[in-house]
């Protein structure tokens, strides 16, 4: 890995933040996860899987900050679903299906670490409007050493070689939370033409990352 | 990966499911593209990989938990189902048992009163029906007898009475012939 590259990545990110006012969070109402939740409640197994798909790298996230161990993470990730997907039936929808989780995954993780005599490793992360760790985890540390790291930097690679519109407009969306319409305000465009933006940043993320698998690490390392 | 995979699910297709990772689709448009979702083993690989990549650029472990969770709920479901047909079984048992035990006991009932009753009374009583007696044919015979009887009791001779005795036991003879 090339550490410059990284560091450049992380410049870049950090600077867009600070150029683009952050704009209110997201808006819109979870329609995916309502309309996934009714389908499990009437009994659609198959809807809770795209519910896992959805949310699980989330989930693990929060785990793996309050254990910073890699099996603890699977663990606690899987029982959190197991125990959500059993208490399903009875969820209201009084809250968002996320913060409801989110909750479940901080009991699951609290037990599962005093079974093991064991504490959290911080516990400053009641806060279920924060879906996700601290923006790019890019500086080498124990954080950053868990599995997936080494995706995490081909895609963080492959974010900062976007074009400026592209990366704009995911950076908007992914760490400001903004929606479509906030970003369409901010880039003064369509909300058309920033729904393609996104979708094109992810899909040339996606080719990256799939060159990566096929075996293609060098020639992205060359290039770099 | 899923490669030749990704490739087949279209432009249009995959800018959908971008915009449904964001909630940025119509709620009748969300429906329709979840349904592909849950049916569509290529579009939900695409799914998939767009939300790994997603957790990949905030730093996120990567975890793939769904067919832990997946096996953990089939053995719930399949423990939950053997538990309820044992359960069924066990009440079925018992209902059969006490099926039974009702056809006993009305058994027993209808035929209480039955039990009471003299056999002659019953509907099935056997009555035997005797040829009539001769008696035309057994009279003289008793007449004999008794003529002979009121004899001996009154002459009470030997050589009579040896008489009588084989009288007695001709007649007896030919009682038994008859």
């Amino acid at each position: 890995m090339n550490p410059a590259a990284v560091t450049h990545t992380a410049d870049l990110v950090n600077s867009a933040a600070d150029a683009a006012a952050p704009a209110a969070a997201s808006e819109a109402p979870a329609v995916t996860d309502r309309i996934l939740v009714a389908r499990v409640q009437a009994g659609e197994r198959r809807a809770f899987d795209l519910l896992v798909l959805r949310y699980q790298q989330r989930i693990a996230a929060l785990a793996w900050r309050y254990t910073q161990n890699s099996q603890d993470v699977s663990d606690i990730t899987q029982e959190a679903f197991i125990r959500a997907y059993r208490a399903l039936r009875d969820f209201r929808g009084d809250s968002e299906f996320y913060t409801w989780l989110y909750r479940i995954t901080v009991n699951v993780a609290k037990n599962h670490l005093a079974a093991q005599g064991r504490r959290p490793f911080t516990t400053d992360i009641d806060d279920p409007t924060q879906v996700w760790p601290d923006r790019m985890q890019v500086e080498p540390g124990p954080a950053a050493e868990h599995e997936g790291s080494e995706l995490a930097r081909v895609v963080q690679r492959a974010f900062a070689d976007l074009p400026e519109d592209l990366r704009e407009a995911l950076r908007l969306r992914e760490f400001e939370g903004c929606s479509y319409e906030a970003i369409a305000d901010l880039m003064e465009t369509p909300v058309g033409t920033v729904r393609s933006r996104i979708f094109r940043a992810r899909d040339a993320i996606d080719r990256r990352v799939q060159a990566w698998r096929a075996g293609e690490t060098v020639a992205l390392d060359e290039r770099d | 990966m899923n490669s030749m995979k990704m490739t087949e699910q279209s432009t249009e297709q995959r800018e959908r499911l971008s915009a449904l990772m964001d909630d940025g689709l119509t709620e009748l448009q969300a429906r329709q593209l979840l349904r592909d979702l849950q049916e569509s083993e290529p579009c939900r690989e695409v799914w998939q990989a767009y939300h790994a990549n997603q957790a990949a650029l905030h730093g996120a472990p990567q975890v793939d938990v769904l067919a832990g969770v997946n096996a953990a709920l089939d053995a719930e479901e399949a423990k939950a189902s053997y538990v309820s047909e044992v359960r069924h079984s066990r009440w079925i048992g018992f209902a059969q048992g006490a099926l039974a035990a009702g056809v006993c006991l009305a058994g027993i009932l209808a035929l209480w009163p039955l039990a009471g009753q003299s056999p002659q009374s019953g509907p099935d009583t056997v009555t035997t029906q005797l040829p009539p007696a001769d008696a035309t044919a057994y009279l003289p015979r008793m007449d004999s007898y008794w003529s002979r009887h009121a004899q001996f009791a009154t002459v009470r001779t030997g050589g009579r009475w040896d008489e009588t005795e084989r009288s007695h036991g001709d007649d007896h003879g030919q009682e038994s012939s008859l």
